[in-house]
């Protein structure tokens, strides 16, 4: 039976001390195939909650549900297999800073691709890299060669070595200029759009951006789904907060 | 008397803060010890399970082991000598310079090699571990091995491991050469003692059982500030001051501990020797 869901989630709880909850009986359901934005003021539990997607972090109840399989139960291969199965872009990309751009690509597939050959898995990288729009000069840098929007280029790209079904973006503009910002959303949306069928996922402050990339669009307040919907559901929402988190980060900008 | 009362009452308090802040440390003191434990051997297994990180570990013993020659070697030379010439002073009061050899061998072979050991490689190497995972925590690339499917404790820890164990007997044995070797040039050729009595008393009081007992003693010193170093820099948190408090504590805790298991290193080998007839 074909998923329809990528992610399930059902009254998750997280707790850290054990007192106060981050997340705090959270139930979500983020469709397949599109990208879905999750937007919410600091502090409301959105980088924990896609720590918990990606299963660095246990929850304290509730369960959760990747690509169908139960990601608190897993057992140590089975989360190996899971985790090549999704791709991340994270804040400051990551990236290792005593490899190359190209062996930065190649690192993951090196991995877990062990009957591959070196060749192939380099032309494998050097594709990647051109498809996230790096010129080949910049293959041999060392990370701290590049620009903001290089090594998010690279992250990117490393992201997506090895094929993922989700991409998760974990504040991809924050800390960038504009331009940068906008570059960094355009490349979301050609990589969802080159790869038919992925799911992406984009933890984000950036209002414009989570409009703009996001068809399905998720707030969280205190732990909590506050509301989740298309954009006309949140322009149409007469929930007293997403009207001030809307007003707020439109005029902003 | 209402003064009184109240100072009474302050000097009690303090009396019972200091008693509960040694507590708390002791308390601290065994947590974080159980959890660098935990830690230690849950990294450690992980060494014999597949994929085996060879190319990891050829790097870090370049970087624990030959990087640390040059200074190993300074520092032996020098210590050897300096060693030897105030040994010399004393038992030259008690015309007793025939002694001066096998003294500053026993002395560097069962303390001071591996103790001197332990501590410069782990300011050095040590100090580096821990800056270096700190970094790789706080600016994320630990959780995107994780993110990755690649186990970051056989990938970064179990490595470095056995790096640092299998390292330091090597450069103790360094050491070892380096400072008998000052030894020698000092005694011999500046103090002008007699060349063929201070090998044969080194060779007639030295025995291999004492090299070993050093190069043992820089194995577990090696596992300890590997241990600390690699704990404190994996579990940093707070972005460029806790890459700092780690490389600190991590550096600080390494040298402490060598010097406190040293002691009790030296007496269980002396409590064996005793036991097993040895002599």
């Amino acid at each position: 039976m074909e998923l329809i869901n990528a992610v399930e989630i059902k009254d998750l709880k997280k707790s850290f001390d054990g007192k106060d909850y981050v997340l705090n009986g959270l139930s979500l359901t983020i469709p397949k195939g599109q990208i879905t934005t999750i937007i919410g003021f600091s502090g409301t539990g959105k980088s924990v909650l896609l720590k918990h997607i990606l299963g660095l972090i246990h929850p304290s109840s509730g369960w959760i549900h990747v690509l169908g399989k139960d990601v608190t139960t897993m057992s140590y291969d089975e989360t190996i297999d899971f985790r090549c199965r999704l791709g991340v872009l994270f804040q400051h990309a990551a990236l290792f800073d005593d490899m190359t751009v190209l062996e930065n690509v190649c690192f993951p597939m090196v991995e877990h691709r062990r009957n591959w050959g070196i060749s192939e898995i380099h032309n494998i990288a050097a594709k990647k890299l051109k498809e996230s729009g790096m010129e080949e000069k910049h293959f041999q840098k060392l990370p701290n060669e590049l620009s903001g929007g290089q090594r998010k280029r690279v992250g990117l790209a490393r992201a997506l070595a090895l094929d993922p079904d989700i991409i998760l973006y974990d504040e991809p503009t924050t800390g960038l200029d504009p331009i940068l910002t906008e570059m960094v959303d355009n490349l979301i949306l050609s990589t969802h759009e080159s790869r038919q069928g992925s799911t992406s996922i984009v933890v984000t402050h950036d209002l414009h951006a989570a409009f703009r990339i996001g068809s399905f669009i998720v707030m969280l307040d205190k732990g909590k789904v506050l509301l989740q919907g298309d954009k006309n559901t949140f322009f149409n929402s007469e929930i007293p907060l997403v009207q001030k988190f809307l007003a707020k980060g439109f005029k902003r900008d | 008397m209402k003064s009184w009362l109240v100072l009474r009452t302050k000097i009690n308090d303090s009396i019972d803060d200091f008693f509960l802040s040694i507590w708390n440390f002791i308390i601290l003191f065994f947590t974080e010890a159980g959890r660098i434990v935990i830690f230690f051997f849950d990294s450690a297994q992980l060494i014999f399970v597949k994929p085996y990180r060879f190319e990891e570990f050829i790097k870090h013993m370049e970087f624990i082991g030959n990087k640390s020659i040059m200074i190993i070697v300074l520092t032996g030379g020098f210590t050897g000598m300096a060693m030897s010439y105030q040994i010399y002073l004393g038992f030259n009061l008690v015309n007793a310079t025939n002694l001066v050899g096998p003294t500053v061998a026993l002395g560097i072979t069962r303390e001071l090699g591996p103790v001197l050991t332990g501590l410069i490689v782990s300011a050095r190497a040590g100090g580096a571990m821990a800056a270096r995972l700190g970094t790789m925590r706080v600016s994320e690339q630990i959780d995107a091995l994780e993110v990755m499917g690649i186990d970051p404790k056989q990938f970064l820890i179990a490595p470095r491991l056995l790096a640092a164990i299998i390292s330091m007997p090597l450069l103790c044995g360094v050491f070892d050469f380096v400072a008998m070797s000052g030894s020698y040039l000092l005694c011999v050729k500046v103090l002008n003692l007699d060349e063929a009595i201070f090998w044969d008393k080194i060779q007639l009081w030295l025995n291999p059982r004492d090299i070993n007992e050093g190069l043992v003693k820089a194995a577990v010193f090696g596992l300890v500030f590997a241990a600390i170093c690699t704990y404190r820099g994996f579990n940093t948190t707070g972005g460029a001051k806790g890459v700092g408090d780690a490389t600190n504590s991590g550096v600080v805790n390494s040298m402490v501990l060598i010097i406190v298991i040293n002691f009790f290193m030296t007496n269980i080998i002396g409590f064996y020797y005793k036991v097993m007839g040895i002599k």
